[in-house]
């Protein structure tokens, strides 16, 4: 069961053999996206950005929280379909997968959402775009969502980073 | 930022650098620890963006018109100035190249705690070495360049004269 008292990061019954599965869920291209909840430990307004030389583009830059400096990874520019605005009000969750911690930024955060495994359908086979991380699409009372697999697309960001002056 | 004290802060006095004062040490002298390890670092303007670099790295820092047109360096990583007004004169490999930037806003000595390494996932996803770091400023981050790794990489970028076949 989910205790908002313990934050983002808590372990929650999100086993295989749970009634629901726990997610965090963005608003990103103009949809609902979620990922594990797990992963999340909080959720931060965006600070001024230090955009950082030789850094692909889906690497917006960097900020301080709490005297830490985070990167700032944007999906949208990852899968080719354009950027999301940054404005003051801006919001990124802050993720943790595997040894990469990173702000995740969003058009919106929804928060944590609870869906029943049984509802947890395969994605369309497509394999371009967002499509290409999706390990699961669902339906919750606020509509459709997709259930983006972070720890792949993260890694896969990684993989894909064009090394500098390689576009010049 | 600290605003420098003296404009002649940024000139270089028989090839080593004059002392950099800032305004407000003469309120604080005990700033840093003295046992505390410390660096003295460049700050630099391309475009709309600051960079700092060590000082160790620079040899002189002069106006745009008194260097050698062949030894300017008007575009790197760092991005194009809008305008070309000074010249960061680094030693490379046989010879020494200017980095164009629109200003050098100043020198600071800053603890070697704030030179910090970029995040994990930064540092994956970046692949120039000339991006060495990060140093933290009034609780902004600003890239910490290795300048002679900066134009070296310039000049071995492809299509360049010189530059290495891959």
């Amino acid at each position: 069961m989910w205790d908002p008292k313990a934050g983002f990061g808590q372990r929650m019954d999100v086993g295989p053999r749970a009634q629901e599965a726990w997610f965090f869920c963005l608003r990103l291209l103009g949809g609902r996206y979620a990922f594990e909840a797990a992963l999340v430990t909080e959720v931060v307004r965006l600070g001024p950005l230090t955009r950082l030389p030789a850094a692909p583009a889906f690497l917006t830059g960097v900020f301080t929280h709490r005297g830490e400096v985070l990167p700032v990874l944007d999906i949208a520019q990852l899968c080719g379909q354009g950027s999301i605005p940054l404005r003051p009000s801006t919001r990124a969750a802050i993720v943790h997968c595997g040894p990469w911690k990173v702000a995740v930024v969003s058009e919106a955060v929804e928060g944590l959402i609870t869906v029943p495994r049984r509802a947890l359908e395969t994605p369309p086979a497509e394999s371009t775009g967002v499509a290409e991380f999706l390990s699961g699409v669902a339906q919750d009372r606020l509509g459709a969502v997709a259930i983006l697999d972070m720890p792949r697309l993260v890694e896969a960001a990684r993989a894909r980073a064009i090394p500098a002056g390689a576009s010049a | 930022m600290r605003p420098l004290a003296d404009r002649a802060d940024l000139e270089w006095e028989g090839g080593r650098l004059s002392a950099p004062r800032f305004l407000g040490d003469e309120e604080d002298p005990a700033r840093h620890d003295e046992r505390a390890p410390v660096a003295e670092i460049v700050l630099f303007q391309v475009g709309t963006h600051v960079f700092a670099a060590p000082v160790r790295d620079v040899v002189r820092i002069g106006t745009v018109r008194d260097l050698a047109a062949e030894d300017l360096v008007l575009e790197s990583a760092l991005g194009a100035p809008f305008t070309h007004q000074r010249g960061i004169v680094v030693a490379v490999p046989g010879a020494e190249r200017a980095l164009v930037v629109d200003q050098v806003i100043g020198f600071r000595t800053v603890l070697e705690a704030d030179v910090q390494p970029l995040p994990a996932f930064a540092a994956a996803c970046i692949h120039s070495g000339a991006l060495s770091g990060l140093v933290v400023l009034d609780d902004m981050p600003m890239p910490f360049i290795d300048l002679p790794t900066l134009l070296a990489e310039h000049a071995a970028r492809p299509g360049r004269a010189g530059a290495a076949a891959p």
